[in-house]
């Protein structure tokens, strides 16, 4: 027996055929089941409820929209979350409360290459303490427990690009616990 | 320090889930589908009436053929279409160029616009988007029905001098994405050629493109229904009446620069029925061709079935993702299977596929099962709240379907139902509820669905269901052989 709410993969490979033929219903199946995550990313994004349920809708329409392009459905749930994370970025980018990321390509930090985070991590340090491109790498690696190719691959950076990126917002992590713990 | 590698995750579980979440993400997604609708609509509201009239056209001209028929009055009818066909064209020039521009404008409004938009637009859009489908689906029928197009053979009738056909699809770069030509036909009564884009970088395949001949003669041919989204698309575009097209013409698509495609047409072959085309195999009444032409190292093959008047081919499942048969199997002669693939953007029911060949290869093409649609609705009323032993029984497609229990989930009702054997040769799998958004339960092996379950109104004891689009299974399978 097969549930259509569970994560089986040839359910879900069914709901995405369904939608691509333009179900709804089969699309609002498939989005509800990863409407969580995706607003939980919205929100260490923008930081206030209502932006990153705008977000939230955005994406919705945008993932409905473009449905038909996925061309494979096991991918849906990174399609969704990169369709989320464009939304927040161009959402913040309207707002002006972020300054792009500009790829370092040659720079090579004096990191320590370890993927540990620090115990003490507060959901306001990932908020307000990351570029928009560092809370990218962290919560595909951390949240959403893709590999840092993976992740290379979803954010379309080399793999040496994102790796530099993931040791720099750890360690920038790290900094600020190291502070808040000499308060 | 000690680290924890679950930290992010559970600093992310403190963020809390707002109430209005699904509701946000209904909005968005009711967004798409009124603005999709609105396409189609778009698409629709000129297209479909040409695309009547020409079926009208078609039909009147099948008439012609028909022995005794030499009284309709063609010559009249012919020269009204051409009036209307210019009329319906000139309509729909504000409209093609107003579309683009306010689905821009429809994005970028505010939120508040925009749910508000979303809540007129979702009391219509399930309604809606089933008449649109249901009208594509009764002209995609009847196009079928008159005209028995096969991309790259030409059409299924006795006549067939003065009738070229473009053999082979030819695929091309457009930007970013490719557009295939997937296959042309002209002769005396009409020129039809099909395309299929990828990630095209339009919003809409183009409204119109022009063909022009040897001579210098130029015809502009109208976009007739386009189905797909994104960036993929399938389009057929038409003409009535005798265009000289030889065996070269030049295709030319609006865009910008225009791009210019030389085409080589041949002579059709000239096939009297669906059995002339290739193998077939009739299972439970259910006949399927499957007509194969090899085009370099592949064998492109294209099923076909001859339209019935009180069902249509809903899918074949060429991939088996819509129901358990597993999909399409082709195997050699040695048993090795072999993999298909099929483009992307292609109008329901996807039909076609290609595979790898080699000279003097022989391959077994098994089509384990197919589905039909019936257009038969039901009424059912049910109680909401948690009932063991229910005998609701109603008739769906020649089907019984009874809804044994229901069981109350805090604001949603599951149905139970039993729709008969499921593991039958010919067995009802499911059906939609009309304007009502719900999840099922589907048995593994046969696919049937088990249960559904939808949100029910505050306070109601009781709700009316009405059930529609019954998808019937078929069980071949449908084996064809075919050499290279």
């Amino acid at each position: 027996m097969r549930i259509i709410r569970t994560q089986g993969v040839f359910i879900i490979e069914v709901l995405v055929h369904q939608a691509q033929q333009g179900d709804e219903d089969s699309f609002l199946d498939l989005f509800q089941r990863y409407e969580a995550d995706l607003y939980r990313t919205a929100y260490v994004y923008m930081g206030r409820q209502e932006d990153a349920l705008d977000v939230v809708q955005e994406t919705a329409y945008r993932a409905c929209k473009s449905i038909r392009s996925l061309r494979e459905p096991r991918y849906l749930k990174t399609w969704l979350i990169r369709i989320a994370i464009s939304c927040a970025i161009d959402m913040l980018r309207k707002r002006k409360r972020e300054i792009a990321w500009q790829p370092e390509y040659t720079e090579m930090l004096a990191l320590p290459e370890t993927e540990d985070l620090p115990l003490k991590l507060t959901l306001r340090q990932l908020i307000d303490g990351l570029s928009s491109d560092e809370k990218h790498i962290v919560l595909l690696r951390f949240y959403y427990d893709l590999t840092i190719r993976e992740a290379a691959e979803l954010m379309e950076l080399p793999l040496g690009t994102a790796k530099t990126l993931l040791y720099r917002a750890l360690g920038k992590l790290r900094q600020q616990v190291r502070e808040e713990d000499h308060v | 320090m000690k680290t924890n590698t679950n930290e992010v995750k559970k600093q992310m579980e403190t963020i809390e889930i707002p109430a209005s979440l699904s509701e946000r993400s209904r909005a968005g997604i009711h967004q798409a589908i009124a603005e999709r609708q609105g396409a189609d609509e778009w698409l629709d509201a000129g297209e479909r009436q040409n695309d009547n009239e020409r079926l009208d056209n078609a039909a009147q001209l099948d008439a012609e053929q028909q022995p005794g028929a030499a009284e309709h009055p063609v010559a009249a009818q012919r020269s009204g279409d051409a009036e209307r066909q210019a009329t319906a064209r000139q309509e729909r020039q504000p409209q093609a160029s107003e579309r683009p521009h306010s689905a821009k404008r429809t994005k970028r409004t505010n939120r508040t616009k925009r749910t508000r938009r979303i809540a007129a637009a979702s009391l219509i859009g399930a309604i809606a988007l089933a008449v649109v489908l249901s009208q594509q689906s009764q002209v995609w029928a009847t196009l079928a029905r008159a005209l028995q197009f096969v991309p790259g053979l030409g059409i299924v009738e006795q006549e067939t001098a003065g009738r070229y056909v473009l053999q082979e699809p030819m695929r091309l770069a457009v930007g970013s994405g490719t557009l295939t030509i997937t296959g042309m036909m002209s002769d005396e009564r009409m020129t039809v050629l099909s395309t299929s884009w990828e990630d095209s970088p339009l919003p809409l395949p183009p409204a119109s493109i022009t063909l022009t001949t040897e001579r210098g003669a130029r015809h502009e041919l109208t976009r007739s229904l386009a189905s797909g989204s994104g960036g993929d698309w399938s389009s057929i575009y038409w003409i009535d009446g005798p265009i000289d097209t030889g065996e070269s013409i030049r295709l030319t698509l609006p865009l910008d620069p225009p791009l210019d495609i030389p085409l080589t047409l041949q002579a059709a072959e000239s096939y009297a029925d669906y059995e002339a085309l290739g193998p077939t195999q009739t299972h439970h009444g259910l006949s399927i061709t499957a007509a194969a032409r090899r085009i370099g190292d592949q064998l492109r093959v294209t099923l076909l079935s001859p339209p019935q008047a009180e069902y249509r081919l809903y899918e074949y499942d060429l991939r088996g993702l819509f129901g358990a048969g597993g999909g399409l199997q082709i195997a050699d002669d040695q048993g090795n299977a072999i993999d298909m693939h099929a483009d992307r953007a292609v109008a329901a029911p996807a039909s076609e596929f290609y595979f790898p060949v080699t000279d003097g290869g022989r391959y077994r093409v098994t089509l384990p099962e197919v589905f039909v649609e019936y257009p038969d609705t039901a009424k059912v009323k049910l109680p909401t709240a948690s009932r063991d032993a229910l005998q609701e029984t109603v008739e769906l497609a020649g089907f019984p379907v009874t809804f044994t229990r229901t069981e109350r989930i805090d604001d949603r009702l599951r149905v139970y139902m039993d729709m008969g054997d499921p593991a039958a040769a010919v067995a009802l799998q499911r059906f939609s509820l009309r304007e009502l958004s719900y999840t099922a339960e589907q048995d593994e092996t046969t696919g049937v669905y088990r249960w559904m379950e939808f949100e029910v109104p505050d306070g109601a004891r009781s709700i009316k269901l009405q059930l529609e689009r019954p998808i019937v299974v078929v069980r071949g399978p449908w084996t064809f052989d075919l050499s290279s």
